[in-house]
């Protein structure tokens, strides 16, 4: 055998052996999903942080009223959004990156935040506000002093934007995302708040 | 030559082995088939306090009251309210129904499969001895000691269908209004 032959065959084999390891890894790799883009991540860690206010304000409105409607409606949002943030938590903890971030909240949606207008920006970001739709330490400070109809009022409205704000944010993971995990829990926030904003400003013409 | 075809082979193989190995581990988990499931798409889930017309019995989903009926396993020996039940499918629970003449053995073993995320009550109405329903899905079955409860109880209390993800079968504490 001449040594131009074997050097074809090592060569043959050296790029046999690439292609099916790479392919192999490419089979284990779809299944596991273990290679999320940077928005999953952005999502899991920035909504983690979003729902946590809805469970505080949820906490605080379940103490400053009595109304047993709008007590049961927080005790649902407290139980679900508190179980919800466990599940992004589990993500970011199984693709090994950080639970909490050092980068700017919405980094990952920034393409689309920098094509709003003005006034679409100024909708989903109240001033002074960490994320879309969250309320402003001073507002959850405001809620804190009220009690009973005020406190009721004041919470519909807080959450209504809070609920506003955490659906554009999982329709920005929605369009990013093929991780059928990370995007079918983004659709279940989808509807369930869009179907509790509904639920809230019928309450809300109580007052 | 003859090394370089073993070694296209090789790779073929090990393509098809680990795409093979992926989707059927992905299999166990969800995509168990369960034999005589109907499955519906429901898009109504908003909270009211009104009656609601639902089409299937027992219901599999749907708009439903705001308060959820208890579903920690709960035992209910009288036909509970459908505007409550159907929340706590919502919440991702399995509901186990029965016809009331159905024989006290039966029911007891139901009753015993019954655990988180699940409940039983009886349901005159329904057409078939025992009904096992989640949201979106159901199951009619004749005797209790089919397997399949079993299997439905493992892939639907809290099942990937479930709307709201992460929510609560226990009570409102304080209870109904």
């Amino acid at each position: 055998m001449s040594y131009k032959i074997i050097k074809k065959q090592l060569l043959a084999l050296m790029l046999g052996v690439v292609v099916g390891a790479s392919m192999f890894l490419f089979g284990l790799n779809t299944n596991l999903s273990n290679s999320p883009n940077e928005a999953e991540i952005g999502f899991a860690q920035d909504m983690s942080v979003h729902h946590q206010q809805a469970i505080e304000m949820s906490f605080l409105v379940r103490e400053r009223t009595d109304r047993q409607d709008i007590r049961g409606f927080a005790f649902d949002i407290i139980n679900t959004q508190a179980n919800q943030r466990g599940m992004m938590l589990g993500w970011l903890d199984l693709w090994e990156k950080p639970l909490t971030t050092t980068k700017k909240p919405m980094m990952w949606m920034a393409d689309s935040m920098s094509s709003m207008n003005h006034s679409q920006m100024n909708d989903s970001f109240t001033s002074g506000a960490y994320m879309p739709g969250m309320a402003t330490k001073a507002e959850v400070d405001q809620l804190v002093t009220l009690e009973d109809k005020a406190a009721e009022k004041l919470f519909l409205e807080l959450m209504i934007r809070h609920h506003q704000g955490g659906v554009m944010m999982a329709e920005g993971v929605i369009e990013r995302s093929d991780n059928e995990t990370v995007t079918r829990l983004a659709q279940t926030m989808v509807n369930g708040q869009q179907a509790e904003i509904d639920y809230m400003n019928e309450l809300l013409e109580e007052y | 030559m003859k090394l370089a075809l073993i070694i296209i082979g090789l790779s073929i193989l090990l393509l098809v082995g680990g795409s093979w190995w992926s989707t059927s581990s992905q299999q166990k988990a969800y995509e168990q088939e369960i034999v005589g499931i109907t499955s519906t798409i429901v898009t109504d889930r908003s909270h009211v306090q009104t009656e609601v017309d639902y089409k299937d019995t027992p219901p599999v989903g749907g708009n439903h009251h705001p308060v959820w009926l208890s579903c920690n396993g709960d035992i209910y020996d009288e036909p509970v309210v459908d505007e409550n039940a159907v929340h706590s499918l919502e919440h991702g629970a399995v509901w186990i129904t029965y016809q009331p003449n159905l024989p006290v053995a039966d029911i007891e073993t139901l009753e015993k499969k019954v655990a988180g995320y699940s409940f039983i009550s009886p349901y005159p109405e329904q057409e078939s001895p025992i009904m096992l329903t989640a949201w979106g899905v159901q199951l009619p079955l004749d005797s209790a000691d089919d397997e399949r409860v079993d299997q439905f109880l493992a892939k639907f209390r809290q099942g990937p269908q479930t709307p709201e993800p992460g929510a609560t079968c226990n009570a409102i504490p304080g209870g109904m209004q």
